[in-house]
């Protein structure tokens, strides 16, 4: 048995479209149908491996249509996969026990808009057995934890889009899981509202909880995650720990000076190339192999002020960029 | 259990607050009133009128908010993606739609109760029986009223929790009064309709029964629009299951056309496969006064038991195979 919060062999998905799809047993009858264009087949994840370890925070990446929430909601059982296996928490998919232990937002997510947050949450719980008593502490705890405790006795309907995102934070936790999986938590959140849940999927991890969750918002991933994978166009097309991903190579440095005279602009220009100008400022951007010692030693020689040496190392979103044009080339 | 029973009384909640339930309560009321005119209108045979068109109001429209109600409730889970957050919890796809079913069949009672209740005050009033009529709106009126005091003193409605709102005087006087209510209907319903009536009113509820758990059927594959329609194309086809059944396109002494022969064997294969819903149509026997036989509610109930129970576990097995995109 797996010691990995999430495991996955190999994941495939087809989705089979039309009235004709949702026929149970229509599968072998379904590659000749589409032969003589009645039906449609869309693969949406080809072959997705990775493996998520106890007590890490897993950022999943990708463009829209990469196949995330399909990979996702595979591991959840809302839909159940061509080919391949998985497991969760050390049990196969769809196992009870690992389900009880598993917490989980959609995207998007909606919810019995007629309850209250209290009556809300304690249907979850009682969805995990918990006795009356516990429901009750943890719903009242999970209300302040999330900041609703001034919204208890509004049904949800009347909710905020950011408000339903807490509150259905709030319901992923009411287990107390040891797996969170979270389908763009961000999504809908103000900037406050972002901080809050960066500040509690940290705690999360501080309580030795795994946490999984998918982003666009490549800032939160790059603060949050210890590892990330990128998918696109349904394959996975880079994984592992961030620093790994987008290396020490430094890919260019940018040298702010002040007052340059233009004929110091004039000389530096040929080695520095065409300067960024700021109020008050030259900006030059060097390749990032250049030794910038007597760049910097012939501008200091020039009358300039030396403001700033910034070295930029390769970012998350060139790599998703990258991923991104990867997919479409493959396509 | 605990699950199970969590689902369903969601189920309850939500149908129960849901407007259109309450504004298709107050039609069949309201149509019921009409019966009442209509037989009194008609000279001496008042109370047959009254107990025909009654009952078949009653049945038809109870059938019609099962419709409704069960094709909508799957679907809207699926479509409003609440079934996102359920279906990773610890509970099997079945017990969510057992749960579902038991939710709407204790809504269905409810609603099955109320209108026995109203078809009885209709009856007391067909029948000259005014102060039974009075106690209807009596017991209505002392609901409403009453409630609406305890709201305005605060009571609100039924929050869970040990030691939550739910244990609030109030709260607890509010819950009580509904329960109260709702068994002086019963009782009401009891003191007022002949035996023949109630019988018939039981297995309306037994038919409506089937119907929903058929609804689930449907509703587990398929979009409400379709659902509702298959549903109705079923109900309608069990309300004349026997009349297919016997069907025989056959003149005496003719060979049947091996085309008409195919339709025949087609008909009665579908009659074979619908429900029998002939068996809750008792209007023959109520319009005449005749109780009917003890152990005939019995195979009745049972017969619609084991048909909604097969429709169950069909639902269940397509609905465990569903993708939730």
């Amino acid at each position: 048995m797996s010691d990995a919060a999430v495991e996955v062999h190999d994941l495939v998905k087809t989705f089979d479209l039309g009235f004709l799809g949702a026929l149970p047993g229509i599968g072998p009858l379904f590659s000749r149908l589409q032969l003589k264009g009645i039906a449609q087949r869309v693969e949406a994840v080809r072959g997705v491996s990775l493996r998520v370890e106890p007590g890490e925070i897993f950022g999943f990446l990708g463009p829209n249509g990469a196949g995330k929430t399909t990979t996702i909601k595979m591991l959840m059982g809302l839909i159940r996969p061509t080919s391949g296996t998985a497991s969760i928490l050390g049990r196969p998919l769809g196992d009870r026990e690992a389900r009880a232990r598993l917490g989980f937002l959609p995207e998007h997510p909606y919810f019995y808009d007629y309850l209250k947050p209290i009556e809300f949450l304690d249907f979850y719980g009682r969805l995990f057995r918990i006795d009356a008593r516990e429901r009750r502490r943890r719903a009242e705890a999970l209300v302040d934890r999330v900041g609703l405790r001034h919204a208890v006795n509004r049904p949800l309907r009347k909710f905020s889009k950011g408000m339903v995102q807490r509150i259905g934070i709030a319901q992923a936790l009411i287990n107390d899981p040891d797996l969170v999986v979270l389908d763009e938590p961000m999504s809908g959140l103000d900037p406050m509202g972002r901080k809050d849940v960066r500040d509690l999927i940290f705690a999360l991890k501080e309580q030795g909880k795994t946490v999984f969750f998918s982003s666009h918002i490549l800032q939160d991933v790059e603060a949050l995650c210890d590892r990330v994978a990128i998918m696109a166009r349904g394959r996975l097309r880079s994984i592992g720990p961030l620093h790994t991903l987008l290396g020490d190579e430094v890919e260019r440095i940018d040298v702010s000076l002040a007052n340059a005279s233009p004929e110091l602009v004039a000389r530096l220009t040929p080695d520095g190339g065409e300067p960024r100008t700021l109020p008050g400022l030259w900006v030059f951007s060097l390749p990032g192999t250049t030794d910038v010692g007597p760049f910097i030693q012939g501008a200091l020689a020039g009358g300039a002020r030396l403001v700033s040496v910034v070295p930029h190392r390769r970012s998350l979103e060139t790599l998703f960029v990258e991923a991104a044009r990867d997919a479409e080339g493959d396509a | 259990m605990t699950q199970i029973l969590a689902i369903a009384l969601n189920t309850f909640r939500e149908a129960i607050r849901n407007r259109l339930f309450a504004a298709m309560m107050l039609l069949t009321v309201g149509m019921l009133i009409v019966v009442a005119a209509f037989s009194s209108a008609s000279l001496h045979e008042e109370v047959r009128l009254m107990k025909d068109m009654g009952l078949f109001l009653t049945s038809t429209l109870s059938v019609v908010i099962a419709i409704f109600v069960g094709v909508n409730l799957v679907y809207k889970e699926i479509e409003r993606k609440t079934i996102y957050t359920v279906a990773p919890k610890p509970i099997l796809r079945s017990q969510f739609l057992l749960g579902k079913f038991l939710g709407l069949a204790f809504t269905l009672a409810i609603q099955v109760v109320f209108l026995g209740a109203a078809l009885a005050a209709v009856y007391g009033a067909v029948t000259s029986q005014a102060a039974d009529t009075i106690y209807f709106i009596l017991i209505l009126l002392g609901w409403v009223v009453i409630d609406f005091v305890l709201v305005a003193l605060g009571a609100r409605p039924f929050e869970p929790g040990e030691h939550g709102d739910s244990s609030r005087p109030y709260d607890v006087a509010r819950r009580a009064l509904a329960v109260s209510a709702g068994a002086g209907l019963v009782a009401y319903t009891g003191l007022v309709l002949p035996t023949e009536m109630l019988q018939a009113l039981f297995l309306v509820y037994v038919e409506v029964m089937i119907i929903t758990a058929v609804a689930l059927v449907f509703s587990s594959f398929s979009s409400p629009f379709l659902s509702g329609c298959l549903t109705f194309g079923v109900f309608v086809l069990g309300r004349f299951a026997d009349r297919l059944a016997d069907l025989n396109l056959a003149e005496p002494g003719e060979q049947l056309d091996p085309l008409l022969e195919r339709v025949q064997t087609l008909v009665h294969g579908v009659a074979e496969v619908v429900p029998d819903l002939t068996l809750y149509n008792l209007t023959p026997y109520v319009v005449y006064g005749h109780p009917i036989s003890g152990t005939y509610i019995v195979e009745a109930t049972l017969y619609g038991a084991t048909y909604a129970g097969l429709a169950l576990v069909l639902a269940a097995l397509m609905f465990s195979r569903r993708d939730f995109v």
